[in-house]
């Protein structure tokens, strides 16, 4: 019983973090080496779900999901996508409310990497997708990992977008952070504090993690 | 103002009256199926009683007793049920025992023009996709909505069945990603629905006798901040005035 929604955010927060980094790296990449001036303006864009109330982003996505609507019912008939009220629809509403976390800690990873680490690389003759894959991903390993730490943790108690497009469907959408709302609203605290516990647990393993890499990397540095 | 200081004395002695002359403002916890006629409720009340400012706090009434249990400074209770009050009142939190002012009903919505005239088992057509229910667990209309799915025997749909915290957030649904909603009939009434006032188009009273009644009561809470406004709303809920409202509204009365 209280196992499922937590399985069902940890399996969410594996996938949103696995798909953000595949995502988020090329980003950072134009993001961070880019030149083109208006480079910012989609910046900005991809950093707005940071700040962003999810009441905000979950009122969007409901209506962009909804199988009702043009641009949903299309979603739906030309590549089988169910968003509405799916274990999919939160995958998607996690990823783009995860993307700023993701995105800002491998922009600031790749923007210490020596750049002559590039220009070594090509001089022997890598292009640059080898370069990004094995030289500059390789190099900025402990942003890799705190970013995804970050954005998993931030997956894991992701509930506002959740409340407004899942449905709190048990094992599709009803995950950890929802469950325990439902529990104190109806005055069952003792399972509550159990998931409350769990993911102060979490919460807090995950931070310290970070914290710990950052420590390793300021005496590498030093 | 240097020239006549009186002026002053006459400004603070205004606001020091208008101060004590402060109008009480009572904060009513109510169950979100009475969001759709809180402003009439709201506007009834005040021409009687207009020394009393009135404040509503809308939710779920399972989530809204666990607030008042933990000291959420409401004047009166209004329930979607008599069970949630009776809570409170058996835990010494009430004045009185609950009272019902009003019996809710319940109605199959879409905007989706669906098959009504088979009545509750139009929700096993392939149209529909998604069924919204207000969480049994702390909503009474989302309690009377799988009671009633059981009784008709529709047991099979209950994989199409998604679920809101609120029973307005059924309505919410309703108009957005979902097929089909069991709200409150109090919500067609409003402005927001108007166009899809039709019943039988666009909803179907669920037949009475597939859930136990909705018996909404509600209870003056003992550690109202306005004692005095929360009974004068109290007798006003129970009032001729209020009573009518609630008709108006689809509800029976008690």
């Amino acid at each position: 019983m209280i196992w499922g929604p937590l399985f069902l955010s940890l399996r969410l927060g594996l996938i949103v973090t696995a798909a953000l980094l595949v995502v988020t790296f090329p980003l950072a990449a134009l993001f961070c080496r880019g030149r083109w001036r208006g480079l910012a303006l989609f910046e900005s864009l991809a950093t707005l779900p940071m700040v962003l109330p999810p009441t905000v982003l979950g009122f969007y996505l409901l209506l962009a999901f909804s199988p009702y609507t043009a641009w949903g019912a299309w979603l739906n008939k030309a590549i089988g996508l169910k968003l509405a009220f799916s274990f999919s629809g939160i995958v998607v509403a996690s990823c783009i409310s995860g993307l700023p976390f993701m995105l800002q800690s491998l922009k600031s990873g790749m923007r210490i990497l020596d750049p002559r680490l590039w220009e070594a690389s090509y001089t022997l003759g890598k292009g640059r997708i080898e370069t990004y894959v094995w030289v500059v991903l390789p190099n900025m390993a402990p942003a890799v990992a705190s970013g995804s730490i970050l954005t998993f943790s931030h997956t894991l108690g992701e509930f506002g977008v959740v409340l407004m497009v899942g449905g709190s469907i048990a094992g599709q959408t009803k995950t950890v952070s929802i469950a325990l709302f439902e529990k104190v609203e109806s005055l069952d605290f003792i399972i509550a504090h159990q998931y409350a516990l769990v993911l102060v647990i979490l919460s807090y393993a995950g931070i310290l993690a970070i914290n710990l890499i950052q420590k390793k990397q300021q005496r590498q540095t030093a | 103002m240097r020239k006549n200081p009186r002026l002053l004395w006459i400004a603070l002695f205004l606001s020091v009256v208008s101060l004590l002359d402060a109008q009480q403002a009572i904060k009513v916890a109510a169950a979100a199926n009475l969001s759709y006629l809180a402003d009439q409720l709201k506007a009834a009340f005040t021409q009687k009683n207009p020394s009393v400012q009135v404040e509503f706090v809308f939710g779920a009434s399972g989530a809204l007793t666990t607030q008042i249990s933990q000291g959420a400074p409401y004047d009166v209770f209004m329930s979607a049920d008599t069970d949630f009050p009776q809570k409170l009142s058996d835990s010494g939190r009430s004045v009185a025992p609950p009272k019902i002012y009003a019996i809710g009903t319940l109605a199959l919505f879409s905007i989706h023009k669906l098959d009504f005239t088979k009545g509750l088992a139009v929700l096993r057509d392939g149209a529909v996709t998604t069924i919204a229910i207000a969480n049994p667990a702390t909503a009474p209309y989302g309690k009377a909505s799988m009671e009633a799915i059981d009784k008709a025997g529709l047991q099979d749909i209950r994989s199409k069945i998604v679920f809101s915290q609120t029973i307005s957030q059924a309505v919410e649904f309703a108009l957005t990603s979902a097929t089909v909603a069991f709200i409150n009939q109090s919500a067609l009434y409003t402005k927001d629905l108007a166009p899809y006032a039709t019943e039988g188009v666009y909803w179907i009273r669920v037949d009475p006798t597939l859930y136990s009644p909705i018996n909404q009561a509600f209870v003056v809470l003992k550690a109202a901040p306005s004692p005095m406004g929360a009974q004068a709303f109290a007798d006003f809920l129970l009032s001729a005035d209020a009573q009518k409202l609630f008709k108006q509204y689809g509800y029976l009365t008690p």
